[in-house]
């Protein structure tokens, strides 16, 4: 973020600027890492590199010249390849059903901004970060944000997503945040109470290719695959964070004011971005089944480690971050949070996300590896010292 | 924001994005559609791209852009344009100068504000600012004036609602450029009537005359009131790069900024790298693009004129809009003829503004070859018409 620059309501510029004072303190309050050396960063495991095939894929198209715009919703390939692999998720969809984005979170925005008129309601499904929430309310939606507890992988009850009564649902799942899924029941039981509402579903499946192993199909009930718009990122999955590049399929009534909606925010998604994630889906995958190995191992480990100091962890089984249950240490999973900061290690509160992760933090274990260790002796260690008090 | 999501699509009466879009289809086509040079970006810019790639450079950086790029920015607008900006707090990088001008509205409208932009328009500002729930106010701009933007039309218009000047120099599609002395006239109003300057450089290395290219920013009462948009894709032949930026107020970028980061959180890293090595390499790629695009100028000023077509000078940017009414057809209708008859694409001046069914525009971004070949089956779509009317 840039520096705090003092709101100056006297110019032109502050005046002009005055309501959106609050979406400047919700971002700085989002907490980006501001890039400290000092600090071991457990909250984000995105300096993750891309397999060496889809960066030499990606300088491929370089000395292609692919240095032009594509066409709006992107590269017929790519978006086949999606089509094909989206089908076989259970999600059926055609290249004409495909945008790419400039990452899941543009994705993300642009089926919120299509969906949402001012005053909707819009139903959140289990913990989100609050630049979702913002979006939301920035668009002119309230958001209606439902977690629940343990029992439910911190996922609300279909009743409770019934009883919103909101115009539209946001489910996300798998949950970069607590590296569980959303049954496929549950899933569907909420697309069907939509579709009794004639009500828009939102499915942000940004995390499901960054697993501990192939996310299994959804929708037993084929018929709902169709019916939600479904997002998706290359970012965690594959490494392709800093290449900004995501996409969405929707129905066909919603696809003229998305592709529009496209068209006004960017044009078009970065073209060498664009092959870069073609080598990345068409694979080959081995490089995949290693890394989450990988993540299925540091999971356990860390598991292990954090049992040796007393400190409980949340089943992770679709996404490799795992929710610490530290309500032993303190009432107050920010309190925690601080103090491991003040010694060095950035974690994140579980209630940032909502209240059904309040009294948990949150660590990606994408991080570095030695920092990722060295980080959870640094929790141990806290946990050793309010055992002792 | 109203959240008025029906609102975003394209109100000129025809969508050009679906007219490029069936050029692309039909076999054989040329497509005079997209502002995107036919000139490959330089090596030594997809050199550095390739190098950050090898060497991993390739991960998350801070929203407001990689740090050497916002210092490449800031040392471009001080030695290009006179314009200071503070790399750390009055920059912020986009995902191409599309997002800027998407960003830069959504921060900056709200219902009820009223915008003044010169007309005819790139209409991407129209769909960007109804989404804001703001109001166009549009100026007209004229052929024999070469479409420059008048001072006194633009004080016409201003209420007390008007929050906005937006300035495109040079134009698309007109190619006409604001001339110092209007844009020092402009300033003069913007400053008394407390108004905010949009200004879109984007353009502003494709100069045709001998002229003096002023920056708006850099007049007096100005840095506080403007932003100047601009960005690596029409200079460097980056459009598919998606490199864009913003330059203004700390207190403008903070708020772009954090509808940044909502929105998609920061441009491509490898573009960054990319465009960094654009603005801090060898120029000399610049000018030898300004002189194939002036060659094809000439070219096209000549044959637009045999075809009986007038138009404004353009002084500068990629285009010609070409004052078509000699020929008797509205321009959506002689756009769909020229592509049915003639196998090319023009864009009809109705996706600029909804009555400028009397324009086309022409661009300067095809091969000197392929521009003969559009000349010669404009005319010959021409002449059958003609015939088959007499």
């Amino acid at each position: 973020m840039t520096s705090s620059t003092p709101s100056r309501p006297d110019t032109t510029m502050g005046r002009a600027l005055a309501n959106r004072a609050l979406i400047v303190a919700d971002a700085q309050s989002g907490g980006t890492s501001t890039g400290s050396t000092e600090l071991i960063d457990l909250t984000s495991g995105e300096n993750r590199q891309a397999p060496e095939h889809v960066q030499q894929a990606a300088k491929d198209a370089l000395d292609r010249g692919e240095t032009h715009y594509t066409t709006r919703p992107g590269i017929t390939e790519l978006r086949q390849a999606i089509a094909q692999q989206s089908a076989a998720a259970g999600v059926p969809c055609t290249a004409d059903s495909t945008v790419i984005t400039n990452g899941g979170s543009e994705a993300l925005y642009i089926a919120l901004q299509c969906v949402v008129k001012s005053g909707d309601k819009v139903a959140i499904v289990g913990p989100v970060a609050p630049n979702v929430i913002q979006m939301i309310e920035f668009i002119g939606g309230t958001a209606v944000h439902l977690t629940g507890g343990l029992e439910n992988g911190f996922y609300p009850s279909v009743d409770a997503v019934k009883g919103a009564n909101a115009k539209s649902v946001l489910v996300t799942s798998p949950s970069v945040l607590t590296g569980t899924a959303l049954s496929d029941d549950d899933l569907q039981q909420i697309i069907r109470a939509s579709m009794d509402k004639s009500s828009e579903v939102i499915l942000d499946r940004s995390a499901a290719t960054c697993s501990y192993e192939p996310q299994p199909r959804l929708f037993s009930d084929e018929s709902l695959g169709s019916y939600p718009i479904v997002i998706d990122s290359f970012s965690h999955g594959y490494g392709l964070g800093g290449w900004r590049i995501g996409y969405f399929t929707a129905p066909d009534h919603l696809m003229g004011d998305l592709r529009n909606l496209k068209q006004a925010m960017s044009i078009c998604t970065t073209a060498v971005s664009q092959y870069a994630a073609l080598a990345a889906v068409e694979g080959p995958d081995d490089w995949l089944t290693e890394r989450r190995r990988d993540y299925a191992r540091r999971r356990d480990r860390a598991t292990e480690l954090l049992a040796e100091a007393g400190l409980p962890v949340f089943e992770s089984v679709a996404y490799p971050s795992i929710m610490i249950d530290v309500r032993s240490l303190d009432s107050s999973d920010v309190s925690v949070s601080s103090r491991l900061e003040r010694e060095g290690v950035r974690v994140e509160p579980g209630s940032k996300f909502g209240d059904g992760t309040a009294g948990f933090i949150r660590i990606d274990l994408g991080a570095p590896e030695s920092e990722l260790w060295s980080g959870i002796e640094q929790i141990k260690k806290l946990a050793g010292e309010r055992s002792r008090t | 924001m109203s959240g008025a999501s029906e609102s975003t699509t394209n109100k000129s009466s025809v969508n050009i994005f679906e007219l490029m879009e069936l050029a692309k289809s039909t076999k054989g086509a040329i497509s005079m559609g997209l502002g995107d040079p036919d000139l490959d970006t330089p090596k030594h810019i997809v050199d550095a791209a390739k190098a950050a790639i090898e060497e991993g450079r390739t991960g998350p950086v801070p929203t407001t852009g990689l740090p050497e790029l916002r210092q490449a920015i800031s040392r471009k607008l001080k030695r290009d344009n006179g314009i200071e900006a503070n790399p750390e707090s009055e920059i912020l990088v986009t995902t191409g100068g599309q997002e800027a001008l998407f960003l830069l509205v959504q921060a900056l409208i709200e219902p009820g504000d009223e915008v003044i932009v010169p007309d005819p328009r790139y209409t991407s500002y129209d769909a960007a600012i109804e989404l804001a729930g703001g109001k166009m106010v549009l100026v007209p701009t004229v052929e024999e004036e070469a479409f420059d933007l008048d001072p006194d039309e633009v004080e016409k218009r201003i209420t007390s609602n008007t929050k906005v000047l937006l300035m495109i120099s040079p134009n698309n599609p007109t190619a006409g450029i604001v001339s110092p002395e209007n844009v020092r006239r402009l300033a003069e109003i913007a400053v008394k009537h407390d108004l905010i300057v949009i200004s879109d450089e984007i353009y502003e290395k494709f100069l045709y005359e001998d002229i003096d290219y002023l920056s708006i920013a850099t007049l007096p009462g100005m840095r506080e009131r403007t932003i100047t948009l601009n960005g690596v894709s029409k200079t460097y032949a980056m459009t598919g790069w998606r490199i864009g930026y913003l330059a203004g107020p700390a207190e403008f970028i903070r708020v772009a900024t954090a509808l940044k980061q909502m929105v998609n959180v920061q441009a491509p890293t490898v573009s960054q790298w990319a465009a960094a090595a654009a603005l801090d390499g060898p120029q000399e790629c610049v000018g030898v693009m300004r002189d194939t695009y002036a060659e094809r100028r000439e070219l096209l000023m000549e044959a637009l004129t045999e075809m009986g077509f007038t138009y404004g000078m353009p002084r500068g940017g990629l285009y010609i809009w070409a004052n078509t009414a000699s020929t008797g057809i509205e321009s959506t209708e002689l756009s769909y003829l020229f592509l049915k008859e003639g196998n090319v694409l023009i864009l009809p001046g109705t996706g600029f503004g909804d009555h400028w069914g009397d324009y086309m525009r022409v661009t300067l971004l095809q091969p000197i070859e392929v521009l003969q070949e559009v000349v010669s089956r404009m005319k010959t779509v021409l002449e059958n018409h003609r015939a088959a009317r007499t």
